[in-house]
């Protein structure tokens, strides 16, 4: 995010929000929540894709949890493509599936 | 007995019916004219002031499609005005006074000739568009303009390294600094190297520094056409020329108020007179540069200052004309603390005041009854070395907080009973979110200073809607939605006044007969029409803009 060019970014999360049948969801809220601390919103793309910038480096990836909502849908699951670890990974990508409510 | 007054009364209102038929009849001063070159004909969209000898109010109107102007809106008394003009590659040949009659309009043809200077006439965002160079290269540049205009800067003759030790120079003002009062920070901004010299081999490669002459076109933007021509702007001038206007409000009885960027002062005007009275709050931090950014008012319609790198909040009771002043505590006044906002519209709800503390990039929330400060720090999971400066503030009905995040491209909701931060990225990147207001349907509406937009902000969907302003290099700095649903917007670079329907997009821009450097903009819903008013924060007056349709 921003101007800076010498920032030191931890973590980017990234993704794509999807219906049952795979399509992608516009315009979709995805929150990435910091346990017990900061949320951050926003919403998909048209090709239902929706990004974070960097976060500190001191937030461990798996104190992040990502969701999904909209409209007349709901959440079904959130599948997390970069494998869980303690270590600080430089991105992690996620795909969160909603059904009709 | 009782009838003989009441006889009386009739009698006074037919004599007083009579007078009034006798003044209807007969015409009201008023000057009106017509407005030519030689090259154009007739000129549409020319800025045409008067001011009154020993008047301290200058009123404009513009010139329509055949060149007409007529001053009727302002409803001028009569007396000796002088007469200035605004058209950009212009200027009046010829006479510039006039004399207006006590009864009948004085008739004047204003004949205008191509500018000797037309660099002198240029608005930062002309010289922004007339420079090569990448929007890239440009970007720093609008730093500058918190300070002064770009054609002093393109008018010096600095090699690269005489620009660099200029750049380091300015970096030991404090940016609430003017031509007319410099003030010095207690130690300089800090900055990267590498940074200020690109800056300065840039500068020094669009400025005067390889000859006489400029080695680029110098470009204008249009004239006002059509309906940007239908306007009466009103500037009431202040005593002094080192006051700087900030923020400008107007209170429930009409008049107006404004900050002082650069002097520990509180400003109220009576435009009906233009009587100006000024209230002066004490020092707070001997040495420390004066001045206060953000004017607020509280429910109870006292005035809060944010009062900059004097530190701390202050309060002015209105009714017994009291500063109280709310002092930092001495952990967090350091010589880098800057109060620049402050958001009390909703303290009765808590006891609490928002502000920001721009030296450590965090919000502070006063109480009141203590006069204790809690400190938050909303960008605290940002990654390190990554720019964030909260800026503008809106607080909704509980007194949960929405700020701007200036130095970058979110803005966030801060909840007034847990202190959760939740963190919304605008949807253009590097947007700059500057100052904002919450209308009556909670949508904060904020300026996307960098970006060149105006936007808003669905708390309930939590989502955006962004609007292009129609100028290039506009650098909005702030928004205000009127009672009719119209956006207004104002630039501390193209002089011009944006009105926006966010429902059509459709808009239109008055141009302002001055270098105007605009900062918070406000609209009085009171009156029919609505009236704007902004300060000129570099030209020490209030402006007053009434739209005639």
């Amino acid at each position: 995010m921003g101007d800076a060019k010498h920032k030191d970014e931890g973590t980017r999360f990234f993704g794509f929000v999807r219906d049952a049948s795979g399509k992608p969801v516009v315009e979709a809220k995805v929150t990435a929540e910091i346990k017990n601390s900061i949320k951050y919103v926003t919403h998909t793309g048209k090709n239902g894709m929706y990004s974070f910038g960097g976060l500190n480096k001191s937030v461990a990836p798996d104190d992040v949890t990502i969701s999904c909502s909209k409209d007349k849908l709901r959440q079904a699951r959130v599948i997390r493509k970069t494998p869980p670890g303690g270590k600080a990974v430089k991105s992690v990508e996620t795909e969160c599936r909603m059904q009709p409510e | 007995m009782l009838l003989k007054p009441a006889i009386s009364c009739i009698l006074l209102l037919i004599l007083q019916a009579g007078f009034n038929a006798a003044r209807a009849q007969a015409p009201a001063a008023n000057l009106a004219g017509r407005v030519s070159s030689a090259v154009e004909g007739a000129m549409e969209g020319v800025l045409v002031s008067a001011r009154k000898d020993g008047s301290n109010i200058t009123f404009t109107v513009a010139s329509d499609a055949a060149g007409r102007f007529d001053f009727a809106p302002a409803k001028l008394a009569a007396g000796r005005y002088s007469l200035l003009v605004r058209a950009v590659g212009y200027e009046l040949d010829g006479a510039s006074t006039v004399a207006v009659p006590e009864q009948g309009q004085a008739n004047i043809d204003l004949k205008l000739r191509k500018a000797r200077d037309l660099a002198a006439q240029l608005t930062n965002t002309e010289w922004f568009i007339s420079m090569p160079g990448s929007a890239e290269q440009k970007r720093p540049l609008i730093e500058c303009l918190s300070c002064h205009t770009f054609e002093k800067i393109a008018r010096t003759k600095h090699n690269a390294d005489e620009m660099y030790a200029v750049l380091k120079r300015m970096a030991t003002y404090a940016i609430n600094t003017s031509m007319e009062r410099k003030q010095k920070r207690a130690n300089p901004r800090k900055f990267d190297e590498t940074t200020f010299r690109r800056l300065a081999a840039y500068l020094a490669s669009v400025n005067l520094s390889k000859g006489p002459r400029w080695t680029y076109p110098l470009k204008t933007l249009p004239r006002p056409r059509g309906r940007a021509t239908r306007v009466l702007i009103t500037e009431f001038d202040l005593p002094r020329r080192t006051i700087a206007p900030h923020d400008v409000l107007t209170d429930a009885a009409g008049m107006v108020w404004y900050s002082n960027f650069v002097e520990n002062t509180l400003g109220r005007l009576d435009p009906r007179t233009g009587a100006h009275t000024e209230f002066t709050y004490p020092l707070i931090k001997p040495g420390a540069p004066t001045g206060a950014l953000a004017l607020e008012p509280d429910r109870d319609g006292n005035w809060w200052l944010a009062t900059m790198f004097q530190t701390g909040l202050v309060r002015f009771n209105v009714k017994n004309s009291t500063f109280q002043v709310f002092r930092l505590p001495a952990d967090l006044d350091n010589s880098e603390a800057q109060q620049s906002m402050v958001m009390p519209r909703q303290s009765h709800i808590d006891g609490k005041v928002w502000t920001t503390e721009i030296g450590r990039q965090v919000i502070l929330r006063l109480d009141i009854a203590s006069g204790k400060y809690e400190l938050i720090d909303p960008f605290k999971y940002m990654p390190e070395g990554s720019n964030h400066s909260p800026y503008g503030l809106a607080a909704d009905d509980r007194n949960n907080l929405f700020l701007m995040d200036f130095g970058d491209e979110v803005i966030a909701r801060m909840d007034a009973q847990t202190l959760q931060t939740t963190i919304y990225p605008t949807p253009t990147p590097r947007s700059r979110p500057r100052r904002t207001m919450r209308d009556g349907q909670h949508r904060i509406w904020f300026a996307e200073f960098a970006a060149n937009k105006v936007a808003m902000f669905d708390p309930v969907k939590e989502s955006f809607r962004e609007w292009d302003a129609p100028t290039p290099y506009t650098y909005p700095y702030d928004v205000f939605l009127d009672r009719n649903g119209e956006l207004w917007s104002g630039s501390m670079s193209s002089d011009r006044i944006l009105r926006l329907n966010p429902d059509t997009g459709k808009s239109v821009e008055y141009l302002l007969p001055r270098q105007t450097n605009v900062r918070r903009v406000f609209v009085d819903n009171s009156t029919t029409p609505v009236t704007f008013w902004v300060g000129s924060n570099h030209g020490a007056s209030i402006v007053k803009l009434t739209p005639l349709e």
